[in-house]
């Protein structure tokens, strides 16, 4: 199987099996655009990515290399976040930091998978819980101002049954 | 370290989407972040809902039959366009409530929970569900959730919304006085636009008459297309039935052309055998007639002599006839060639002297009055003549004899022709009775080569030609032929029995005018 070169931002190098490695739609396309051979001993550099993610998103790539190409979204799908695989969730039971930066670097790399996956998680971990709760698991400063406060929860209560 | 605010917009939207409109509205207290990336799902979210209702009650819609009677039997589709119907007077109602100042970015579209509903009854009507026979109590929640939004807004919101509304008219008012440059601009673009509008449309207009024309034009020219294919159908048809008719003249035909040459070989052999008859009996005739004066092998003689006469004229009379055609050149040309010549043409000019003697002594013995009847009519004629001649020259000797003295017995014989010589009349008389064709031939030929202006003319035309030949020998009578008649008519007055004697005084006649014609 023909390698290709991955460099972290930390200068790892990774060698990846091309099929792998085309996962990310960025490489995929930066291989067929800019016609590098797979023979050739060039690295492809990722700045954007240190070595600890691009392992974590090698591994992955390297379980879902067989998985069948993702489809487009539909906007008027229901979306559902409790499908996730069993492989994923462990994969993804890492601190929120990593997992905010495999998430930055399926976004960076565009695979969407992963990114969906991560997403999901994420929005398992939001969903059900109020603001404060979210504020508290995310550690998010309440940064609104004195109007805001006061105009967002009055906008917000139109539903609530009284 | 990154956390869930470092994320960038389109993967925070990708985590919210995985929420309800409910949730998405209820984060929105989290945190500024949390709130204009929601409120703006939420707008967002209203938006797509408004246009995947429109597209799904446009489909329902067009399921259903266009008579409202017929409407009633197709129940589900009826149905899925109540309910459709009942939710889109929420959502214009929701849009007249809350558009306005969205687009003013004051508010965005604050009840989730509606959405949700919206979004759920649209997925139903989606997966074709069964739906109950009262729509009431589907739509009930929606009503409910739509209406209490609505009373929340204008009882909670609107107030805040109307201040907030003052402050940006007060805020967008302040700087108003340094704009009416660009609204006059707009003003002016909009008036571009107006007059470019009424260019396009009086163009559009212009496009459509031509296009009408254009369509009339194509019927028109199909309309002609088809009546010429029908026109050459019919014409095809009567072609066929021509040929046919044709075909049939042409068979019809053949048969008359066989009819007609097997009628023509008919008749050519009973003419064949007729012509073979009468030359029989004239043959017969003849024999009987001139059984002792005239011997069988003349005609033979004579065509050979003729031949060999003709042949030799030719040779003598080439220079001469080169000279007439070619003038300078041919003599000039020629004259090298014909020196060296001299002798030998002079020995032609010997033989065909003695050919044409010869020829004429043959002719002489066809042409003469050879029964005894009519010789002893003319020998008497003959001996009156001379008598009344020979008296004439005793009364007066120095009379000299007349050139066409020769002619008189002719007269006598018929006297009313005497001052029109016709030569014609003679020939006929004599040969058409005896020799029909050969002799007049013959003879026409023997007179050609006698005269020696005509020879060349009258040697060219066929024996077809009969007339013009007897007109051109008459034109061109010499004064030898004239006087040669009689003068072997006076010899044979002397001698009957033997021709061959007299046949030498004529032929020295000739051979006299032939030198001095030479001569001169």
């Amino acid at each position: 199987m023909p390698q290709l070169k991955l460099q972290s931002s930390d200068g790892e190098i990774f060698e990846v099996d091309v099929e792998i490695a085309k996962c990310s739609f960025t490489i995929k396309t930066m291989l067929e655009e800019l016609g590098i051979d797979e023979e050739d001993d060039e690295v492809v550099p990722l700045p954007n990515v240190n070595s600890a993610i691009l392992e974590k998103v090698i591994e992955w790539a390297t379980y879902h290399k067989d998985d069948p190409p993702p489809t487009e979204d539909d906007q008027y799908k229901e979306k559902r976040s409790d499908d996730i695989c069993e492989w994923d969730v462990d994969f993804l039971k890492v601190d929120q930091g990593t997992l905010f930066e495999i998430m930055l670097a399926a976004n960076y790399l565009d695979v969407k998978g992963l990114l969906d996956t991560t997403c999901k998680t994420v929005a398992n971990m939001i969903k059900g819980k109020s603001a404060d709760e979210i504020r508290k698991t995310f550690n998010i400063k309440d940064n609104f101002t004195v109007s805001e406060e006061e105009n967002v929860p009055k906008e917000n209560g139109s539903c609530e049954e009284k | 370290m990154s956390d869930i605010l470092s994320i960038p917009e389109l993967a925070f939207e990708k985590i919210l989407s995985y929420l309800s409109y409910d949730e998405i509205a209820s984060n929105r207290l989290v945190s500024r972040r949390f709130n204009s990336v929601c409120s703006g799902m939420l707008t967002k979210g209203f938006i797509q809902l408004e246009k995947k209702h429109a597209h799904i009650y446009k489909f329902v819609k067009s399921l259903l039959p266009k008579r409202p009677s017929e409407r009633r039997s197709n129940v589900l589709v009826s149905r899925y366009c109540e309910i459709l119907q009942g939710m889109e007077t929420r959502i214009r109602m929701l849009n007249v409530t809350y558009m306005r100042y969205i687009d003013q970015q004051l508010i965005c579209f604050v009840p989730g929970k509606v959405l949700d509903e919206i979004n759920r009854l649209l997925r139903l009507i989606e997966m074709r569900f069964d739906p109950p026979t009262n729509n009431n109590l589907l739509l009930e929640e929606l009503r409910d959730l739509s209406s209490m939004a609505m009373e929340h807004f204008d009882e909670h919101i609107l107030p805040h919304l109307e201040k907030r509304e003052e402050a940006l008219q007060y805020e967008n008012n302040l700087p108003s006085t340094s704009k009416p440059s660009e609204e006059e601009r707009m003003h002016k673009e909009l008036r571009k636009l107006y007059k470019r509008n009424r260019v396009f449309k009086s163009q559009l207009g212009y496009i459509i008459s031509k296009t009408r024309q254009l369509c009339d034009k194509w019927n028109r020219q199909n309309m002609r297309v088809k009546k010429q294919s029908s026109i050459i159908k019919e014409q095809n048809a009567k072609l066929l039935v021509q040929a046919t008719r044709i075909e049939n003249h042409e068979m019809t035909i053949s048969e008359m052309k066989k009819k007609i040459e097997e009628l023509q070989s008919s008749f050519v052999e009973v003419k064949s055998k007729w012509e073979f008859e009468s030359t029989q009996n004239v043959s017969s005739n003849a024999r009987i007639f001139y059984k002792n004066t005239v011997p069988e092998n003349v005609s033979s003689s004579i065509s050979k002599n003729l031949s060999k006469l003709v042949q030799f004229e030719n040779r003598c009379q080439k220079p001469n006839i080169l000279k007439k055609i070619g003038n300078r050149s041919v003599l000039d040309n020629r004259s090298v060639f014909i020196k060296p010549r001299t002798q030998k043409l002079k020995a032609d000019e010997l033989k065909r002297r003695k050919y044409k003697s010869m020829v004429d002594v043959d002719i002489w013995r066809r042409c003469c009055p050879t029964s005894r009847l009519s010789y002893s009519m003319w020998y008497r004629n003959y001996m009156k003549n001379k008598s009344t001649k020979l008296e004439t020259l005793k009364k007066d000797p120095n009379l000299e004899e007349p050139s066409c003295s020769q002619s008189k017995p002719e007269e006598v014989k018929s006297p009313k022709k005497a001052p029109g010589f016709v030569y014609k009349s003679i020939i006929k008389q004599r040969c058409s009775k005896v020799f029909p064709l050969t002799c007049l031939n013959l003879e026409r030929k023997r007179k050609s080569y006698v005269c020696p202006d005509v020879p060349s003319k009258i040697s060219k035309i066929e024996s077809n030609n009969n007339f013009k030949a007897l007109d051109l020998i008459n034109k061109y009578l010499p004064t030898m032929e004239s006087n040669s008649s009689p003068m072997i008519r006076k010899k044979s007055c002397s001698t009957t029995n033997n021709p061959s004697s007299f046949t030498t005084e004529p032929i020295l006649s000739y051979k006299r005018k032939r030198e001095n014609d030479g001569e001169t």
